[in-house]
């Protein structure tokens, strides 16, 4: 076979058709692929209403299940474990400050007994004890 | 000119104006596709990501051929990703062409010989073979095929010549 020979055939081969199957495959392909999410929804409308209906009927099932169910007993809950503290011990409250009279003592007096002899009286804070000294 | 039209079309019409182009260009990818890779399937495959590429690319083209010569452009790129993605390319058998003189249909011995030149074609390397599908099948000049491969015109020459003279070969064997 020729150059010349070869350039014609592919000359020919330029103007073969392309099998409408391929055309059609390739142009639904792309129209897929291509198209906006409202059309491909308006499309798939029946699939979509199918699987939500489906998944509400799951939800209602497992919902009215769930009130029928027996409710656990409720667990035992162990008191927390505290850990000892000691308590302070509670702080006694103020004590009112007492102003205490201070005591007089009185000073002794001394007094002269007749006959010379001289007396000293102390007096206690005890009114029933005084103290006598008899002196000479 | 009907394409620059269309792309002047506002947002709304855009998809309805898509929808056309690829109505307009899809034979010429699809062939361009099956002549590089040999088989439909993979063509439509090609055909598919390119139109999908050109509806991302938003039909902004200063010009059709602009618009022309990046359909190749991807078209080709994308054959060439497919044949390197394959491990290693089939032997093929090359069946003997029909004797002019015995065969009864003229029809029937130009299909037979065009399959045995499609044969012969998957047996040259990638880059040859888009050269040389672009260049005489496709009608494309020189310099259009080697802006749309992104190589120097004599390389594309230098690439027809290589892939012409292969062919030849092949077919004068297959022709014994």
């Amino acid at each position: 076979m020729t150059e010349d020979e070869i350039r014609k055939l592919f000359r020919e081969m330029r103007d073969e058709p392309v099998p409408p199957d391929s055309r059609a495959r390739v142009r639904m392909a792309v129209a897929e692929r291509t198209q906006s999410w409202p059309e491909k929804l308006r499309r798939r409308w029946k699939w979509i209403a199918a699987v939500l209906a489906s998944a509400c009927l799951l939800l209602v099932l497992v919902m009215t299940r769930e009130n029928k169910m027996v409710p656990p007993p409720a667990p035992v809950v162990n008191p927390p474990v505290v850990a000892s503290v000691e308590t302070p011990a509670p702080v006694p409250p103020p004590r009112p400050h007492i102003v205490r009279a201070r005591r007089r003592i009185a000073k002794p007096r001394r007094e002269t007994v007749p006959g010379g002899a001289s007396l000293i009286r102390i007096e206690t804070p005890d009114p029933d004890v005084v103290i006598l000294l008899i002196g000479g | 000119m009907l394409e620059a039209a269309l792309m002047l079309e506002t947002h709304r019409e855009v998809s309805n104006s898509f929808d056309e182009i690829v109505h307009q260009r899809e034979t010429c990818v699809l062939r361009t596709a099956f002549r590089i890779l040999g088989n439909w399937a993979d063509a439509e495959d090609v055909a598919q990501e390119v139109f999908l590429r050109l509806h991302r690319h938003g039909l902004a083209f200063q010009t059709e051929a602009a618009f022309g010569s990046w359909m190749y452009r991807v078209t080709v790129n994308l054959c060439l990703d497919k044949t390197r993605r394959r491990t290693a390319r089939p032997s093929v058998e090359m069946p003997d062409l029909p004797s002019k003189d015995l065969s009864a249909e003229a029809s029937a011995i130009r299909d037979q010989e065009k399959q045995v030149l499609m044969l012969a074609l998957e047996t040259l390397p990638p880059r040859e073979r888009a050269a040389i599908v672009l260049r005489e099948i496709e009608g494309l000049s020189t310099g259009e095929v080697a802006a749309i491969m992104g190589s120097a015109e004599a390389t594309v020459r230098s690439q027809v010549a290589k892939a012409m003279g292969r062919l030849r070969e092949i077919l004068s064997k297959g022709a014994r």
